[in-house]
């Protein structure tokens, strides 16, 4: 046993070995390729959704949407990588090389280029499955990087929790059926309010308001006082609880939120030039489909299938132009000044008003188009059995389908 | 390199940190990194020190020690806050027995980030802490001549 | 007659790399008593369960101790993966069991180092220093950090090593493994060595029953008790034996964990040889309902972990007794009696890990 000198071999031999040390700051250290140094982003890919802000256990990166940037505080950052595997788009990853040391707090801000592309993220667009489409088949709820999305087969439903959203947009990418949109679908989501303090009141526009009345029909307040013959359109800021309906009911999209300032300031114009005109519909190609009369929200039109009248109510009408663009002929004006012009009867038309489209097969490359047009849903198309059905009850003789077929191949008969 | 002309002197404390980045300070001290090859020395006792190397955050408990290390320490003296809790709380920072970074206690004149902090990044950091002590050594001294013309 | 006077050691002492406060009553050059006085590193990390969900506060709870932070991680994982009922791949298993042991044996050579520097064999601290590079080079390779991992998550680990990798690293371990043991030997041979470390500090068996040691300073004296031989992780499975000391002192201490370092070696040959190829972990939905206690065997002893969730993302309570806060007693114990010069090294006996005391 050598109880002296025991270390005096690896004395001797450190002598002969090449020296331990690395020599930095001399020679520069080279990393293995997982080396944690600093995090880098590729900016033009970020969608700023924000996730890795909420991941971050140091709070050191900040996403600000509306100004389109991402930063992060190199000297609050910890490197533990749960921002890099969180990114839903995979644009955040590890460089091996550490930030340098400073005599300041390094914050490095990246900026994203385009601000059309900040305002379309910026908005809080949330994404919407069109349902018509949809298969459930959860694909998106498994992708979903904050398990916001909840799709039940059974049940054949599919919900957001808007809460948890942060529109990434992996959901859209990962549909297989290409349903999902960002950004909400006015046909089946609620309708959603304008963006307005809570103190603003609604103002009509004199030059576009048809004075139709819709707004004060609808306001829950009758805030509104509104006079066809005068042409005067009076909100009464008292009784207004700045609820918003008389925005999103009018057909004319002319009501604006605006500060109270602004909504008393204006003294309320009198359209005095423009007459108010009624709908007059062309004989010639309407097929009497009744859609403009379903669609009236006063009751104002007639239409009858049998005897191939269309009639107008000139003292219910609104001129509230609906008719105008609900009518699948596009064969309504805004042209007539009294009821005697627009009820004028006038009959001309290629086809007999009851036939119905029958497509050739022959011809028909089963495309689909004339599907997608039919107002009614009655055409069915199917492109793998080479079928084309038509369902006589739902069919409103419009010819629509004739119209849009590429081939031209279905006739009136 | 070139700026180092004296040998600096180095006081290490850990405030409140996970003790990874004190045992990277050490590293630095060990074979591998050694910047004794500079002449840089730990030392236990503040009055020998140039220095201050702090890891870790600032709590209520430790705030005086920091204080009074940092107040025995002889002019000119520079304060280096190693990694991430030193320089802002890092992951600490919602704790509620965390204040803050050094900066919170002391002047702190260079931040070494990281989570442990590196030591290549904190021998840069002391290499950028010895261009601010040469500065404030020729403050220090312009100051003392112009006391001595006064008088 | 002899004079009585308190000296405080600490808080910022030469020989420790941290923080710990105590203050010593003297009876001329004996010490009487030792009165410790811990906080000053205190973060109240366990109460961030509040503020940080369940899966992002793995990355502060690794941050508890920058030693062993990755059993700190790995045991906080496991703790959710029982109240979630998660069962994570077996190669995830062996990969977590080879991280662990790496860390044991980094551990170990950082404390054999500190404890050289504290006799004043400065150049057996810089060759345990460099030979820790080693290891921590391997962990840079493999995990991308040199102290802090952050490779462990719910349900698995976050990176794989190939088979090239850990073939790499057992050569690199074959080659070490005899430099290590020139190394400890001359920890067990030497004179110096010797003279300073036995018969100081005796924690006779009973004693260390009564303070509720763990780890190597239980073992030094005698107990076998090993949380390994639960078989968490991949434990079960490997084949190794309780290493216990019989002297009761600080050479028992020192020797315990050179034995733990072969060991080591030997447990991480034993694991890459039956490593079962597969993913390495399982995706983990929803949030912990439930209580789990995980029980592990760090270097400096059986560390306790208790989680407790709610159903929310945010856990109820989470609690973690360290191994090093379950020593002070048994330090307490030792410096009675001893000689003041001793003090440092008796410190250091017990591998004090101070943050992970604090918190």
């Amino acid at each position: 046993m050598n109880k002296y000198g025991s270390f005096s071999g690896g004395i001797l031999g450190s002598l002969f070995k090449k020296p331990a040390t690395k020599g930095y700051p001399f020679v520069q250290r080279e990393y293995p390729e997982r080396t944690r140094g600093s995090i880098v982003i590729d900016i033009d890919g970020c969608i700023l959704c924000g996730l890795c802000e909420k991941k971050c256990p140091s709070a050191a990166i900040k996403v600000d949407r509306n100004a389109g940037t991402w930063s992060i505080d190199r000297m609050g950052c910890v490197q533990c990588e749960n921002c890099v595997v969180g990114c839903p788009k995979k644009v955040l990853s590890t460089d091996v090389h550490y930030t340098p040391p400073s005599t300041e707090r390094t914050v490095d801000t990246f900026k994203k280029a385009g601000a059309e592309i900040s305002e379309a993220t910026g908005g809080a667009s949330m994404p919407n499955a069109d349902l018509d489409k949809c298969v459930f088949c959860g694909l998106c709820a498994k992708n979903c990087p904050q398990g916001a999305l909840q799709v039940d087969r059974a049940s054949k439903s599919w919900k957001l929790d808007e809460t948890l959203c942060v529109s990434c947009g992996l959901c859209v990418e990962k549909c297989p059926k290409k349903c999902i949109e960002m950004g909400a679908d006015t046909t089946k989501a609620p309708v959603t309010l304008p963006q307005y303090d809570i103190d603003d009141l609604p103002l009509a526009d004199a030059s576009a308001c048809v004075y139709c009345g819709l707004c004060a029909s609808a306001c829950p307040q009758g805030a509104i006082e509104m006079d066809r013959d005068a042409k005067t359109w009076v909100i009464n800021e008292d009784k207004c609880i700045h609820c918003g309906i008389c925005y999103y009911k009018c057909p004319k999209k002319c009501i604006k939120m605006v500060d109270a300032e602004t909504a008393t300031a204006q003294p309320e114009e009198k359209k005095a030039e423009a007459a108010v005109s009624l709908p007059k519909a062309d004989l010639d190609n309407c097929v009497f489909c009744t859609l403009c009369a379903k669609n009236c929200p006063q009751g104002a039109l007639t239409v009858d299938r049998a005897s191939k009248t269309w009639k107008l109510d000139a003292e219910s009408c609104v001129s509230c132009g609906l008719c105008v663009d609900k009518c699948p002929k596009k064969c309504i004006d805004m042209s007539a000044g009294s009821a005697a012009e627009a009820n004028e009867p006038e009959f001309k038309r290629g086809y007999e008003v009851d036939a119905t489209p029958e497509a050739d097969t022959d011809l028909c490359v089963f495309c689909g188009i004339c599907q997608k047009a039919c107002p009614q849903d009655a055409i069915t198309v199917d492109r793998e059995n080479k079928t084309w059905v038509i369902d006589e009850d739902k069919c409103i003789h419009c010819a629509i389908c004739a119209y849009k077929c590429p081939k031209k191949c279905i006739d009136m008969r | 390199m070139a700026k180092i002309t004296k040998s600096p002197w180095l006081l290490h404390y850990d405030g409140s940190s996970c003790n990874g980045c004190d045992i990277e300070v050490l590293a630095c001290l060990t074979p591998v990194y050694d910047v004794e090859r500079f002449g840089i020395i730990n030392t236990g006792n503040p009055k020998h020190a140039d220095i201050f190397l702090v890891t870790g955050g600032i709590n209520e408990k430790n705030k005086a020690v920091v204080k009074q290390l940092y107040d025995q320490m002889p002019e000119p003296k520079v304060v280096v806050a190693v990694g991430i809790c030193a320089c802002n709380g890092g992951v600490f920072k919602d704790a509620y027995n965390i204040i803050g970074g050094v900066d919170k206690a002391i002047p702190v004149d260079v931040y070494v980030p990281g989570c442990a902090a590196r030591p290549e990044a904190i021998i840069d950091g002391v290499v950028k802490a010895l261009g601010v002590l040469d500065e404030k050594q020729k403050a220090f001294k312009a100051a003392k001549k112009q006391k001595g013309e006064n008088k | 007659m002899s004079k009585r006077s308190i000296v405080p050691f600490g808080p910022q002492h030469p020989v420790l790399p941290e923080p710990i406060h105590l203050d010593l009553v003297l009876e001329d050059e004996k010490v009487v008593e030792a009165i410790p006085s811990i906080g000053f590193i205190h973060r109240g990390l366990e109460k961030l369960v509040d503020k940080r969900n369940y899966k992002d506060y793995l990355y502060v709870i690794e941050r508890i101790c920058g030693i062993c932070s990755f059993m700190h991680g790995m045991g906080y994982a496991e703790g959710i993966e029982r109240i979630m009922d998660v069962e994570i791949p077996d190669r995830a298993k062996y990969l977590r069991t080879i991280w662990c042991e790496m860390s044991r044996l980094h551990s170990h050579l950082l404390w054999l180092g500190l404890l050289a520097d504290a006799f004043g064999f400065e150049s057996l601290f810089m060759h345990c220093w460099r030979m820790r590079e080693t290891i921590l080079d391997m962990f840079e390779a493999s995990t991308g950090g040199r102290v802090i991992f952050s490779v462990n998550k719910i349900g698995g680990v976050l990176k794989d090593m190939d088979s090239a990798m850990l073939k790499s690293f057992v050569e690199m371990f074959d080659k070490m493994e005899e430099e290590v043991k020139t190394l400890t030997n001359v920890f067990l041979k030497d004179y110096t060595v010797g003279s300073r470390l036995r018969g100081v500090g005796i924690l006779t068996k009973e004693d260390a029953i009564l303070n509720g040691a763990v780890g190597p300073m239980m073992r030094a004296a005698g107990i076998e008790q090993d949380t390994r031989k639960l078989g968490y992780a991949a434990y079960g499975d490997l084949d190794f034996d309780i290493i216990t000391g019989k002297d009761c002192d600080s050479f028992a201490r020192c020797e315990v964990r050179i034995n733990e370092i072969f060991q080591s070696f030997n447990i991480i040959r034993q694991a890459v040889d039956k490593i079962p190829q597969g993913p390495v972990s399982v995706d983990v939905k929803g949030n912990p309902n439930g209580e789990a206690f995980v029980r592990l065997e760090q270097p400096r002893g059986e560390a306790v972990f208790y989680f407790r969730g709610d159903g929310t993302e945010h856990l109820n309570r989470a609690r973690v007794r360290t191994p090093t806060f379950a020593n002070i007693p048994s330090l307490v114990k030792i410096l009675e009696g001893c000689d003041y010069a001793d003090v440092p090294i008796l410190v250091l006996t017990i591998d004090p890990c101070v943050s992970c005391t604090e918190r």
